[in-house]
């Protein structure tokens, strides 16, 4: 089963979302900052990863760039999962490199249906 | 209402009559599909194969509405209306993104250069007449 990389500095969002994936049957690891996404998504190689942006430390932005920049994590899509909900923080985070953006609160469907589009 | 209308000839909506319209897109198929969805509704319709040629047909023919695919040669959809909202002339001209992806981040970059809808293709006919009703006010 694919397995997904949640990245989010809030306890309770993390717990949502790892509570909707596992009910579909995903395999979830979980990073509460920046920079130990970065780190898990070098370790975990997940198929998936979902990220916050609002975060302190390195934001999810920055954390996606590094991500998509580097040869060992790009080929991994990451998934937008944000409050931020501006048109420019969209086209930015595609210019980070995200290839879908989810503006929060996220309902299961919505949700499911983002991360099987990039596991297909 | 008028009933002497026949229930199989489906009657031009009079509100599109002589509504000028611009397709820019680089497929051929699009813009003859355009045209004649919107020629039966009595628009008189404009075409253009990029932005490049689009921008002097708009300045030549000052269109009611246009239709800008995004990807396209020399000139994309973003760029070109981009130009046409920065044109004081034509600010107020109604500008419909055509995509054949629906993504979040196109409909964002849509917004953002000032395009006023944005349909996904292949559009139906009654998405395209819609899109006109709804903006071009008379």
């Amino acid at each position: 089963m694919a397995r997904i990389l949640v990245v989010d500095d809030s306890r309770t969002e993390i717990h949502v979302l790892k509570g909707m994936l596992e009910k579909a049957g995903y395999e979830v690891e979980t990073a509460s900052s920046g920079e130990e996404g970065v780190e898990t998504a070098r370790r975990a190689r997940p198929d998936v990863i979902l990220m916050d942006v609002v975060m302190p430390g390195v934001n999810g932005f920055q954390a996606t760039r590094q991500l998509s920049r580097d040869p060992q994590t790009a080929q991994i899509p990451v998934i937008m999962v944000t409050t931020k909900d501006q048109d420019a923080d969209k086209v930015w985070a595609q210019r980070q490199g995200a290839k879908d953006y989810l503006v929060k609160p996220v309902r299961e469907k919505e949700l499911l249906k983002a991360v099987r589009a990039q596991l297909s | 209402m008028d009933t002497a209308v026949s229930a199989n000839s489906e009657p031009a909506d009079d509100r599109l009559a002589g509504v000028k319209v611009m397709v820019i897109d680089d497929s051929k198929t699009i813009r003859r599909t355009a045209e004649t969805l919107l020629g039966k509704q009595g628009c008189e319709v404009i075409t253009a194969t990029d932005g490049f040629e689009a921008l002097a047909k708009i300045a030549q023919h000052q269109p009611d509405l246009i239709f800008v695919d995004i990807m396209m040669p020399r000139l994309d959809g973003y760029q070109t209306c981009a130009l046409i909202k920065n044109n004081p002339k034509f600010r107020d001209t109604p500008v419909i993104m055509l995509s054949s992806k629906d993504s979040i981040f196109d409909k964002a970059r849509g917004r953002i250069v000032g395009s006023e809808q944005y349909l996904t293709k292949p559009f139906s006919k009654d998405e395209l007449i819609n899109a006109i009703k709804e903006h071009v006010k008379r």
